[in-house]
């Protein structure tokens, strides 16, 4: 499902970096990397980096092919995603500071947003985490239609993690008795999750939690369990506040400590799948 | 026991200390009270206007939202209370006596004193007058009242809690709500609503005095104050024990028709194309201006009137807001909350702008084309200008009368429902609490309303309620988000 990436790469990132999330790409059973490099305009700078980067991820068994587009950078990624059929995009995270962000904006932001294919954002795991390699996988779940989609990922044998926390954070209800009935019916829902997803993991957990801030929350258990990546759903229908400040799946990326895969709306796929038919 | 009655024993500890310190060192409280207050006022006022101007946009906002149609109790309850005793318990909660007390002396003082950058006793000063009564008693009180008693009855009627305005923070913080951040709240809403009530019932016994020396001859004397305070203290502990079915709503709809029939009297006898132009001038005058008045604290010229009647009523009504809030609710148990919104932010304000129309623009006539010098009285003493103002009218003594046992009235409910609304806060939000407490609460408000104004502390205490109004401006703000929490989850509930 996650066969082939698209890779958008400014030239600037650490090669180490670069090839240590080659090497965790493993894990989805990727096959082949599209490189693309929009508009740097520093061609001969550039050039021997993607030579080196296209050889040392075929060393790692890749299939490597290197695209050169130019034009707006969010724009130019989302159509080669589309052309190329990627199965998701990938970005190596670069922290940016809120004052740069505020005023240049941030690409991986408005690619999750905008993007009708899952994005994958790469960030290095703690010191003590990388020796241990990816074992624990976490799904922060909305407990909305996404799961279904989502449950094709987590059940494809492709992914390669041992243990699966199913993990829901929402808004505590308004009394203690429909806080009670809102508990029950969420682990209902997670114990569903649990029961389909059985085949694919030998230890599945479930846990909820009543949070203020539903990424806080995410991030605090995630570091709290020891969590290699996290999989996080996009809403197709975010409301007003979210567009202002961002969703989760967006947000996340940028708070949590680990990798982060956000897949899109169930209706935003079929919507892609739709629009890629005729083709 | 302990741990049920620990409102109970903390507020009541609180309040006797305060009283127990204002009478013995009255002076030290005054300056106290009087830095507090003024500080407030300073840094904080603009943070008042810029709230109730929110709490207003809310409550119309909601009105007319999808929300409006939930009902504050289950699906199929209906309204406890015709829409004649809502009203008329509504009005006497939220404003009754200060209309009584205000009606005629506020415009006159506007007009006499207006803010610096306008002429005293000026056409523009009268128009500045009435239109800023319509501010102070219009609709923003309303909405203050409207966010608390909202969600005190939401999370009561239709959630289950006990009506406590901590319930109304189960969706913030959760089982806390019975610890030691629900306790906080619920003392902070009983010290608000004790010194509140004590200094009204301190004030309102003053007015009475006036009004029957005024009409009596009876001498305006500390005596006399202390046996209005003793039968008014014996009326409304008789009233509050026959409960919120038989004796508020009882009282509440005499005072609605006492204060009709005066009103209509007033309307007829007195200038009335001059009072219905008065009236639809000001509403004219009050709706196109009502954005920049929400939102004008005057920092360049004429801050300092702001500040001393603008500022000073919006966190008096905020003081007020846990009493009428909790009183409100539980007479609107079966209403939606478009019904109940715009119920309570239109009729009362309606009534109001009437009053202030009759009784201050009658005041302003005499002032201004009958060469009655009003203003005098007013500035003699606030409590008697009504009483100056009948005696221009035909039947003027039955008419002091009239508006006496109007007071009385009015006295008797507003202290009736805060005893009942003080006892179910220190209940545990029981609806039914016990004459015990009634009867402590009741005792403890009119012993503080009559030790205080022996020892000139009344005033001291007031300014005490309305620093009370500081935190609870940040409670009802956060009551706002916990209100549209649980809206928001309960429409999602029913779309899944």
């Amino acid at each position: 499902m996650l066969k082939k990436v698209l890779f958008p790469v400014k030239g600037k990132e650490s090669p180490l970096k670069l090839m240590e999330m080659a090497g965790f790409l493993k894990i989805f059973n990727t096959e082949s990397i599209s490189i693309v490099n929009v508009g740097s305009g520093h061609k001969d700078r550039t050039q021997s980096f993607f030579k080196e980067l296209k050889s040392n991820f075929t060393n790692l068994g890749f299939k490597v092919e290197i695209i050169n587009r130019q034009g707006q950078v969010v724009e130019e990624i989302l159509a080669c995603a589309r052309e190329s059929r990627a199965s998701f995009i990938c970005f190596a995270y670069k922290r940016k500071s809120p004052l740069k962000r505020a005023l240049f904006g941030d690409i991986t932001t408005d690619v999750i947003r905008l993007s009708d294919v899952p994005v994958f954002v790469y960030k290095s795991p703690p010191p003590f985490q990388k020796s241990q390699g990816v074992n624990r996988v976490m799904y922060t779940t909305g407990l909305s239609d996404n799961d279904i989609k989502i449950l094709d990922y987590l059940k494809s044998r492709e992914l390669k993690a041992d243990r699966l926390l199913l993990f829901h954070a929402g808004e505590r209800a308004p009394d203690p008795a429909a806080e009670a009935a809102r508990t029950e019916t969420v682990y209902s829902r997670l114990s569903s999750l649990e029961a389909q997803c059985m085949g694919s993991f030998s230890h599945i957990e479930t846990r909820d939690v009543v949070a203020s801030s539903v990424t806080q929350s995410i991030v605090r258990q995630a570091k709290k369990s020891s969590i290699d990546f996290i999989i996080i759903g996009k809403s197709d229908r975010p409301s007003p506040f979210q567009m202002m400040i961002g969703s989760t799946a967006e947000t996340l990326p940028r708070k949590a400590s680990c990798p982060v895969l956000i897949i899109p709306g169930i209706y935003e796929g079929i919507i892609a799948m739709d629009q890629q038919a005729p083709e | 026991m302990l741990k049920q009655n620990i409102v109970f024993i903390i507020s009541f500890g609180i309040v006797l200390f305060l009283v127990g310190f204002g009478i013995y060192h009255p002076e030290i409280l005054n300056s106290a009270s009087t830095a507090l207050h003024q500080w407030i006022i300073d840094v904080f006022g603009w943070f008042y206007l810029l709230s109730a101007f929110f709490f207003l946009v809310f409550s119309v906002g909601l009105a007319f939202s999808r929300y409006g149609k939930i009902k504050l109790g289950m699906d199929y309850e209906k309204p406890q209370y015709s829409y004649f005793s809502w009203f008329s318990m509504l009005f006497a909660a939220g404003m009754g006596i200060g209309l009584i007390f205000w009606g005629v002396a506020e415009p006159i003082s506007h007009y006499m004193s207006p803010p610096e950058y306008l002429e005293p006793y000026s056409g523009q000063a009268a128009k500045f007058a009435m239109t800023r009564c319509f501010f102070h008693w219009g609709l923003h009180p309303w909405a203050v009242y409207i966010v608390m008693s909202l969600s005190i009855a939401y999370f009561s009627f239709r959630r289950g809690m006990p009506p406590l305005i901590s319930s109304c923070f189960y969706p913030l913080i959760g089982e806390k709500i019975y610890g030691i951040t629900g306790k906080i709240i619920d003392i902070l809403a009983v010290f608000a609503t004790v010194f509140g009530i004590a200094t009204s019932l301190g004030l309102g016994a003053l007015q009475i005095t006036s009004g029957l020396a005024f009409v009596f001859k009876i001498p305006d004397s500390l005596f006399v104050t202390s046996v209005v305070i003793f039968c008014v203290t014996v009326m409304f502990m008789i009233s509050s024990m026959t409960g919120l079915d038989k004796g508020i709503q009882l009282l509440s709809k005499m005072n609605i028709m006492i204060a009709v029939v005066l009103l209509v009297f007033m309307l007829a006898a007195g200038p009335t194309s001059y009072i219905f132009n008065v009236f639809t001038s000001t509403l004219g005058e009050y709706f196109s201006s009502l954005l920049s008045m929400s939102l004008t604290s005057n920092p360049f010229q004429g801050y300092e009137w702001t500040r001393s009647w603008t500022l000073f009523y919006w966190a008096w009504w905020i003081a007020w807001a846990p009493f009428v809030g909790l009183f409100v609710a539980s007479i609107s148990r079966g209403r939606t909350i478009r019904e109940f919104i715009s119920g309570a932010l239109v009729v009362p304000a309606l009534l109001t702008f009437m009053w202030f129309s009759v009784f201050g623009g009658s005041g302003l006539n005499l002032q201004i084309n009958e060469g009655v010098n009003i203003s005098n009285a007013v500035v003699d003493n606030v409590s008697t200008a009504l009483f100056v103002l009948f005696s221009h009218y035909p039947a003027s003594s039955l008419l002091s009368i009239v508006a006496v046992l109007l007071l009385i009235v009015f006295f008797v409910t507003s202290a009736d429902s805060a005893t009942y609304v003080l006892a179910m806060m220190t209940s545990g939000g029981s609806r039914t609490p016990s004459a015990a407490k009634k009867i402590a609460w009741g005792l403890i408000v009119s012993a503080a309303a009559l030790i205080l104004i022996m020892s000139g502390g009344l005033e001291s205490l007031q300014r005490m309620s309305i620093a009370a109004a500081l935190p609870l401006v940040v409670i009802m703000l956060l009551l706002v988000w916990a209100l549209l929490r649980g809206l928001i989850y309960e429409l999602k509930e029913k779309k899944s």
